[in-house]
């Protein structure tokens, strides 16, 4: 009975696949597929083809003025636009995921608390270089070091009658975060660290230009151990890396210099 | 099978490449790491990431629609809805190009079904078919899993070429098909089914000689 299922699933595939099966044929399908897995499969493989034979459709130049129409229409002012052509730190997106953007009326801040990162603010602000910009730590420094969590195309896709919205996966591991304090306590960067299938972390550090320095990260384990995740050159100073590694809530990640000394410590929470 | 769905790829050298260099120009990004900076609402980013999917986007659903003014409004939406779920792109199952297509063309078809409109004239139809099959853009496919799939349609009988561009492509139904063609339905299902086969069987053959 069940091998006359797939069979008949396997006749209706393709038009579920391609989003075009209606009505009882397409609940019959949806309901097959709810118990079988290498229906499923083979119904992905299917969806797969689909979505290249997308790839084929030629592309075409839009009319002119789309680019400013679709910034408007995200609400972004074209008047912030410049040219595309100066480089960017892709660090400059995930580092400053945490940095208040700068106001032209700064507001006054807690010093007790917020001292050691205003003064790495204000000394990135005097390079000058960088903008900083407010955005979602979580999303982009995995996006940037693994890529994101769960657009769903496939079985999402089969509904028939076109699904616009991509479907939403929820991350629910939470992204931690520590600040790089140096010995005298002033911060001289950021960890984020995510402790999910991969874990991983993701740093930014910006101390004195010390010409070839290089800089190795090592996570201090809540057992107590120690384990050395790797090393990467800062440029003029500043570098910015990531790499897989075991980590979790109140763990240390630490910075040493090539002498083996503590530079900078971040408790991961 | 499954659970080589579900592993998590090393990160991509580019993206690790992104990640260790300081100062590259924005242009070079990743598309990975350029959809993430859309996320900061930063004009620069935005301009670089629209300016790289643009013709891909509106490319797609002109060809749904045939309407210039329809496609813009799609295109629009498409970039507006990646803005608002950038967060949720998943990497492992398949590129930023892909998911942007993906959606223009669900709007797409989502917009050709309220209006009722005739889906596609028949003329257009046999142009986009010469250009799926022999397209001038090929060599920028020749990376991808559509390189395969474009020689694989190339070899397609007419009549199922026709059939699958009409329900992939024009998100016609076989109800659809068979009355634009003038067969049975059965004949339409058949066409689809026999397609879908094929390409599907060009693509797995080449993961498994790849694997």
């Amino acid at each position: 009975m069940a091998e006359r299922d797939c069979a008949r699933l396997r006749e209706l595939a393709p038009e579920l696949a391609l989003g075009v099966l209606t009505g009882e044929e397409r609940a019959e399908a949806r309901k097959h597929l709810a118990t079988c897995p290498d229906c499923r499969e083979y119904v992905l493989e299917l969806t797969s083809v689909g979505d290249s034979l997308l790839a084929l459709v030629p592309g075409a130049e839009p009319p002119l003025g789309f680019e400013d129409r679709v910034l408007s229409r995200l609400g972004i002012s074209a008047g912030q636009q410049a040219a595309t052509t100066q480089p960017i730190s892709v660090a400059q997106v995930a580092a400053a995921a945490r940095m208040p953007q700068p106001q032209a009326r700064p507001q006054p801040k807690p010093q007790a608390q917020a001292a050691p990162v205003v003064e790495l603010e204000r000394k990135r602000a005097q390079r000058g270089a960088r903008r900083w910009l407010p955005v979602a730590a979580a999303a982009v420094a995995i996006a940037l070091v693994f890529g994101f969590g769960g657009w769903a195309m496939g079985l999402n896709n089969q509904g028939g009658q076109g699904s616009a919205a991509p479907p939403a996966q929820v991350v629910a591991t939470p992204l931690l975060h520590g600040t790089l304090l140096s010995a005298d306590r002033k911060a001289i960067g950021h960890v984020w660290a995510w402790p999910g299938k991969p874990s991983w972390v993701y740093m930014d550090i910006e101390v004195e230009p010390h010409t070839g320095m290089s800089v190795t990260c090592q996570v201090q384990q809540a057992d107590g151990s120690t384990v050395t995740v790797g090393t990467f050159a800062l440029s003029n100073g500043y570098g910015h890396w990531g790499a897989p590694a075991p980590v979790g809530t109140g763990e240390k990640a630490r910075l040493l210099d090539s002498d083996g000394a503590v530079i900078a410590s971040a408790t991961l929470s | 099978m499954h659970s080589e769905r579900e592993a998590i790829p090393e990160p991509s050298s580019s993206v690790d490449d992104d990640v260790s260099r300081i100062g590259i120009p924005i242009e070079r990004l990743a598309d990975e790491t350029l959809l993430a900076g859309l996320a900061t609402g930063d004009a620069e980013i935005a301009v670089a990431f629209v300016r790289r999917f643009q013709r891909k986007v509106f490319g797609v659903a002109v060809a749904v629609l045939g309407d210039p003014v329809l496609a813009e409004d799609v295109a629009q939406q498409t970039f507006e809805r990646a803005w608002q779920h950038a967060a949720v792109f998943d990497a492992r199952r398949g590129s930023v190009a892909a998911w942007l297509t993906t959606i223009a063309h669900n709007l797409a078809i989502d917009m050709v079904r309220a209006r009722r409109a005739t889906p596609v004239d028949p003329a257009e139809l046999s142009t986009l078919l010469g250009m799926m099959v022999d397209t001038p853009e090929r060599q920028a496919i020749a990376n991808e899993a559509s390189g395969e799939l474009h020689k694989a349609i190339a070899t397609l009988p007419h009549d199922q070429a026709r059939a699958v561009v009409m329900a992939g492509i024009y998100g016609m139904t076989g109800n659809e098909i068979a009355d634009f063609e003038g067969i049975p339905l059965g004949t339409a299902k058949t066409r689809i089914r026999a397609a879908m086969t094929k390409l599907r069987a060009s693509l797995v053959g080449k993961q498994a000689n790849d694997g």
